[in-house]
C-alpha cells in the first residue's frame, strides 16, 4: 500500500514537472501593444486604393429580429470585380435573389436573375456615388466600406475607441484582429498580416438593436491587378429580360420582404 | 458456449439497446413534402415562413 502510494506521488511529481517544462519552452509571443490599431486599418487602405483591379469572392451573414426576439441570419454568397477609378461588376447569391450589378462609368445596371428584370440607374459618377445611391433605396452593395475611394476616412470617421485585439485565423491566412466602437456599433475587422494587407473579415454589431444582431462579411480569393475585359461591365439583358422601375430594387435586397407583424 | 461468453454477449445486446433507445427520437413517421423541385430553386423570392423584423443588423459603419 505504502509503495502504490509512493509510487503514484512520484508519478504526480514527474507530471508537474514535465507540464512546468513545456509550458516553459513554448516560444512567447511579446504582445502587441494594441494601440496600432489605426495604422494597420490605414496600412489597408492605403493599399487598396493603390490597387487598379481587385476580385474577390464572398460570404455574407445578415441578422434580423423578430418581434419575439428571435435572432434569425439570413446568408448569401457573392462574387466582387473593381477597376479603379469607375467600373465595377458584382453578383449576389442567397436564398431570395439572385442579383448582378454592373457599372461602367456611366450606367449602372442592377439585374435581378431569378426576376429576368433589370433596373438601370443613370447620372452617377463613381463608384462612391453608386453605393450611396443603391443605399438609400435600400440595397446596400455587401461589404460597401471596403470598395470606398477612401476606406481610411469613412470607417474612423465615427470612432471613439480602437483596439488592436491580436491575430486571428480566417480561412487558413493568418490576420491581425481589430476592434472599433462607436457610438451606436461595435465593428471588427482581420487584415491580412504581411505586405499585402487586405481585409479578411468584417463584422458590425448594431449594438443599438435588441440583442445586438451582426452583418459579417468572409472574402475570400483575392486578387489584384487581374486582366479584365473590358466587356465585363457591360450590361448584356437575357432573353425576354424586361427593364422596371427603381421601386422593383426592394425584391433584390438580401433579406426578403418583412412581413406584417401577427395582431395587425 | 462457455458462461463467460453468453455473460459478455448478453451484456453487449444490452448496451446497444440501451444507446439505441437513448439515441432514438421517438418520431418513425415519414418527411412528407417530397418534391423533385431543389428548395434553393424553390423558395427564391419567397420565404417558407414569412417573418416580421423588429431590428435588422447594419451593414455599414457609416450614417446614410
Amino acid at each position: 500500500m505504502l509503495w502504490s502510494r509512493r509510487r503514484t506521488l512520484l508519478g504526480l511529481v514527474f507530471a508537474i514537472s514535465s507540464a512546468t517544462m513545456a509550458i516553459a519552452t513554448i516560444p512567447q509571443v511579446k504582445a502587441a501593444d494594441g494601440d496600432d490599431a489605426s495604422q494597420i486599418l490605414k496600412a489597408m487602405s492605403d493599399y487598396l486604393a493603390a490597387q487598379k483591379t481587385i476580385s474577390a469572392a464572398f460570404d455574407s451573414a445578415l441578422e434580423v429580429m423578430t418581434p419575439q426576439g428571435e435572432k434569425i441570419q439570413f446568408n448569401s454568397s457573392g462574387t466582387l470585380l473593381l477597376q479603379r477609378p469607375n467600373e465595377i461588376r458584382l453578383t449576389r447569391t442567397g436564398g431570395y435573389a439572385d442579383v448582378e450589378l454592373l457599372f461602367d462609368g456611366k450606367t449602372a445596371t442592377l439585374y435581378g436573375k431569378n426576376l429576368n428584370s433589370y433596373v438601370q440607374l443613370d447620372g452617377i459618377g463613381s463608384v462612391d456615388q453608386l453605393i450611396d445611391k443603391l443605399h438609400d433605396r435600400g440595397m446596400p452593395i455587401p461589404g460597401a466600406d471596403l470598395l470606398l475611394g477612401n476606406v481610411y476616412d469613412t470607417l474612423s470617421a465615427n470612432v471613439i475607441e480602437s483596439k488592436h485585439i491580436g491575430r486571428g485565423v480566417i480561412n487558413g491566412v493568418e490576420c491581425e484582429h481589430l476592434a472599433f466602437r462607436n457610438q451606436d456599433i461595435d465593428w471588427q475587422l482581420w487584415v491580412q498580416v504581411g505586405t499585402k494587407p487586405i481585409p479578411c473579415k468584417y463584422v458590425i454589431t448594431s449594438k443599438a438593436v435588441g440583442m445586438a444582431p451582426q452583418y459579417a462579411l468572409v472574402i475570400r480569393d483575392w486578387k489584384t491587378d487581374v486582366p479584365v475585359d473590358q466587356t465585363a461591365f457591360a450590361f448584356k439583358p437575357a432573353e425576354g429580360a424586361k427593364k422596371v422601375e427603381p421601386d422593383a430594387l426592394a425584391n433584390l435586397d438580401e433579406l426578403p420582404p418583412s412581413a406584417p407583424a401577427k395582431g395587425q | 458456449m462457455t458462461k463467460s461468453a453468453k455473460t459478455l454477449m448478453l451484456f453487449t445486446a444490452a448496451i446497444t439497446a440501451g444507446v439505441t433507445a437513448m439515441l432514438w427520437s421517438g418520431d418513425i413517421t415519414p418527411k412528407t413534402g417530397f418534391s423533385l423541385v431543389t428548395e434553393a430553386q424553390a423558395i427564391i423570392g419567397r420565404p417558407l415562413t414569412p417573418l416580421s423584423y423588429a431590428g435588422v443588423a447594419r451593414r455599414s459603419v457609416r450614417r446614410f
